[in-house]
């Protein structure tokens, strides 16, 4: 079943996307991205891809990956890479 | 060869010596930090403290220094550190190195006390000691408002001036931060250094040199780290990756993540408030972030200060940040540190155990609590000893969030093992990029080793530690190295296959590492890919440095470094962490959120052929070719 997420996109997302907030439904992270190709097109979804994906602040790395499951009312963050220190 | 020249000034005495570095030196140690080890361990009087008049302090710049390189401003300080005890090197991006070096001269040895605060100044080859007591009690800002307008500057704030045990020294906005080198300026009644200058810094094939800056720069533009994330988010675009991987500390290192992180990241800092980036001398990448405050553009934080007055005292007020980030500029004082030492009472406050006036979630009163601790105000003069004091003081050792008495940085050891090791095994203490820096490929990076594994991590925080040394020792800004990670990972991103698998094979890279850093002086390439910095120095100095040398350079600045803080009384017992890193796990139930530094620390030693004491052993010393 399909929940509302609210999404933020960051760097060259919100260029695609023209938003910097958006809420889009889906019930994984995987799904989420789809969303995204289906709205804004293959060049957001593989920018979106790319980045840092965070599920309620926390990096789908250290969840299910692109399998997280998404729940009504989740935040997901694209996040640009960084560095420094 | 361009052999560096020295000024040897004794403020005691009040004499000037000019001395040329001789050139068997000048091949082994080149300059920087490295060389200035091995100066501290000649002319550092054994068991003299940090703040007697007897101590020595240098100042001095790298071959590379002033040569138009890219990121090639960083002069360096070297001294005994003040929270420590042990051996201490701070290192500053403002104009004050490039123009000493155009000044005639590579470095300063500063010994002595002066009866009246003294401003040394430099001259095309002459060195005066002008009167400064006039300049006495002014901030770092203000001092610099009255020294000559176009001298480099290196000047102290009244926390320096107060020996504020994490004071700093502040060269234009950028500052020589940790390890309390504004309190040994202090000691000695250094109000300040200005230096003019108009010669051009050797640089022996210029020819070449000029064709391989134009090359170095255009891989900088265009790599992903240094060409967009640094100049777009500068380091303050960590706050949000750390917190996605739990490694942002957070209540004083009590858990790794914090919800409302975002409001103190680098993105809402590039939304909300910059105003534009901008950079040290001489560098493409432009990591610095100019902000708004009270209608003055003024440098923003970094990651560290975004976090340690952000997440890790609970809070996540941007504006207090930015005024913090800036009064403790003026006041000369080291950010990290100070934060990290407020933590502490913090935790002391709620534990019930002292009350300094500062509780978790409060940054309101904090700007005045930084005054009072620059001017050692009543009780606010036990914070400005920091953490580790204070713990000895009122007990809490095991949540005193420091390593040799350095506060730690911003990154969380237990979401990021090997940074934990780094921590415990750098040699000025809890500083990140002295201790290799591994969060940035555990925790922080495209590119993610198993951030919870010990595997590899000795062998690899080894390899960051010596190539960073020799990046450092160069006159090269650390950020400049991070273009080892390749820009294809970045362009795949953290999620795809091929990246993970990267970053799984890293787990499994330390026998590799090592048989690498044995062969090391026979890797006679050099590449734009790794160290480039190797060949830059080659094309200056004429020595014959390629890859390998060059870590090799690194392994023997910080074995020199060690020597100096072994002499200077530290041991094996030193190369540690608070119990809360290695005892409580981050997350309840999961083990493998502490860090293993039982299980990293003997291999560490192995791999750096330091005997179970952690003592180098002779045959590591004769290797590296440094006589004791
Ligand atoms: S990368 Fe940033 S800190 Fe380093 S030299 Fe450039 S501007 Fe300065």
């Amino acid at each position: 079943m399909s929940a509302k997420i609210q999404v933020k996109y960051w760097g060259e997302l919100i260029t695609l996307t023209g938003k910097k907030d958006d809420e889009l439904e889906a019930s994984s992270v995987a799904e989420l991205i789809k969303q995204l190709e289906k709205t804004y097109g293959k060049a957001a979804a593989k920018e979106g891809k790319r980045m840092l994906i965070a599920v309620n602040g926390t990096n789908i790395q250290l969840l299910e990956r692109c399998k997280t499951r998404l729940n009504e009312g989740d935040r997901v963050a694209f996040l640009p890479l960084s560095g420094g220190g | 060869m361009n052999l560096p020249v020295y000024a040897y000034i004794n403020l005691s005495t009040g004499e000037l010596e000019k001395r040329t570095i001789s050139e068997s030196y000048f091949k082994k140690y080149i300059g920087g930090k490295t060389l200035a080890a091995r100066l501290l361990l000649d002319h550092y009087p054994p068991g003299v403290d940090a703040l007697a008049p007897e101590s020595v302090i240098i100042v001095n710049t790298g071959p590379l220094n002033g040569t138009g390189a890219p990121s090639s401003s960083r002069f360096n300080i070297s001294f005994k550190n003040v929270l420590s005890g042990g051996v201490a090197s701070s290192n500053c991006g403002g104009t004050f190195g490039v123009m000493m070096k155009r000044a005639g001269f590579d470095g300063l040895v500063i010994s002595g006390k002066s009866e009246h605060p003294v401003h040394i100044c430099i001259t095309d080859g002459d060195v005066e000691l002008l009167d400064a007591s006039e300049l006495w009690g002014l901030d770092a800002e203000k001092t610099q408002e009255s020294l000559p307008k176009h001298h480099g500057k290196l000047v102290i704030g009244q926390a320096g001036e107060n020996l504020v045990s994490y004071a700093s020294a502040v060269s234009g906005e950028r500052v020589a931060g940790r390890c309390g080198v504004g309190a040994v300026f202090g000691s000695k009644n250094i109000k300040a250094i200005s230096a003019f200058g108009t010669a051009e810094p050797p640089v022996l094939n210029k020819k070449k040199f000029d064709e391989f800056v134009v090359k170095w720069v255009s891989f900088l533009k265009k790599h992903p780290m240094t060409g967009d994330c640094l100049p777009h988010y500068g380091s303050a675009g960590l706050v949000n990756k750390a917190n996605a991987n739990w490694a942002l500390p957070t209540r004083n290192f009590q858990r790794g993540h914090y919800e409302q992180a975002d409001k103190v990241s680098g993105e809402t800092l590039a939304d909300t408030r910059l105003v534009r980036n901008s950079s040290c001398v001489s560098c493409p990448i432009r990591c610095e972030r100019r902000v708004m405050l009270d209608g003055k553009e003024v440098k923003g934080p970094e990651y560290e200060t975004l976090g340690l007055f952000g997440p890790n005292i609970d809070a996540c007020n941007m504006d207090d940040i930015l005024r913090l980030n800036y009064v403790c500029d003026i006041l000369g004082m080291d950010t990290i540190s100070a934060a990290g030492s407020i933590a502490f009472a913090m935790e002391l406050k709620e534990k019930g155990i002292a009350d300094f006036g500062v509780e978790f979630g409060r940054t309101d009163n904090l700007v005045d609590v930084m005054y009072k601790i620059a001017n050692r105000e009543g009780i606010y003069s036990e914070l400005a000893n920091g953490s580790k004091w204070l713990s000895e003081k009122y007990g809490g050792k095991e949540f005193a969030m420091h390593s040799k008495g350095l506060e730690m940085a911003s990154y969380e050891p237990r979401r990021s093992v090997g940074m934990g090791l780094g921590y415990a095994t750098g040699n000025r203490g809890g500083c990140h990029l002295n201790g290799g820096y591994l969060a940035l490929l555990e925790s922080v990076g495209a590119l993610s080793l198993d951030a919870q594994s010990p595997r590899s991590k000795a062998q690899l925080t080894v390899f960051m530690q010596n190539a960073l040394e020799a990046v450092s020792a160069s006159g090269f800004c650390l950020f400049s190295a991070q273009t080892f990670v390749p820009a294809v990972f970045f362009k795949l991103g953290p999620n795809h296959f091929i990246t993970r698998m990267a970053g799984r094979i890293m787990t499994f890279s330390g026998p590799l590492v090592r048989f690498i850093l044995n062969i090391a002086p026979a890797l006679w390439i050099n590449s734009f890919y790794l160290l480039p910095h190797a060949e830059a120095v080659r094309l200056v100095t004429g020595i014959r440095m390629y890859t390998g040398q060059f870590v090799r350079l690194g392994e023997r600045s910080f074995n020199l470094e060690r020597l100096f803080s072994l002499r200077e009384g530290l041991t094996a017992a030193d190369d540690t962490l608070p119990d809360r890193m290695t005892k409580t796990p981050q997350v309840k139930g999961r083990a493998d959120t502490v860090v293993p530094l039982d299980v990293m620390l003997p291999k560490y030693y192995k791999t750096r052929g330091w005997d179970k004491n952690g003592v180098p052993k002779p045959r590591t010393l004769r290797k590296l070719g440094i006589e004791v």
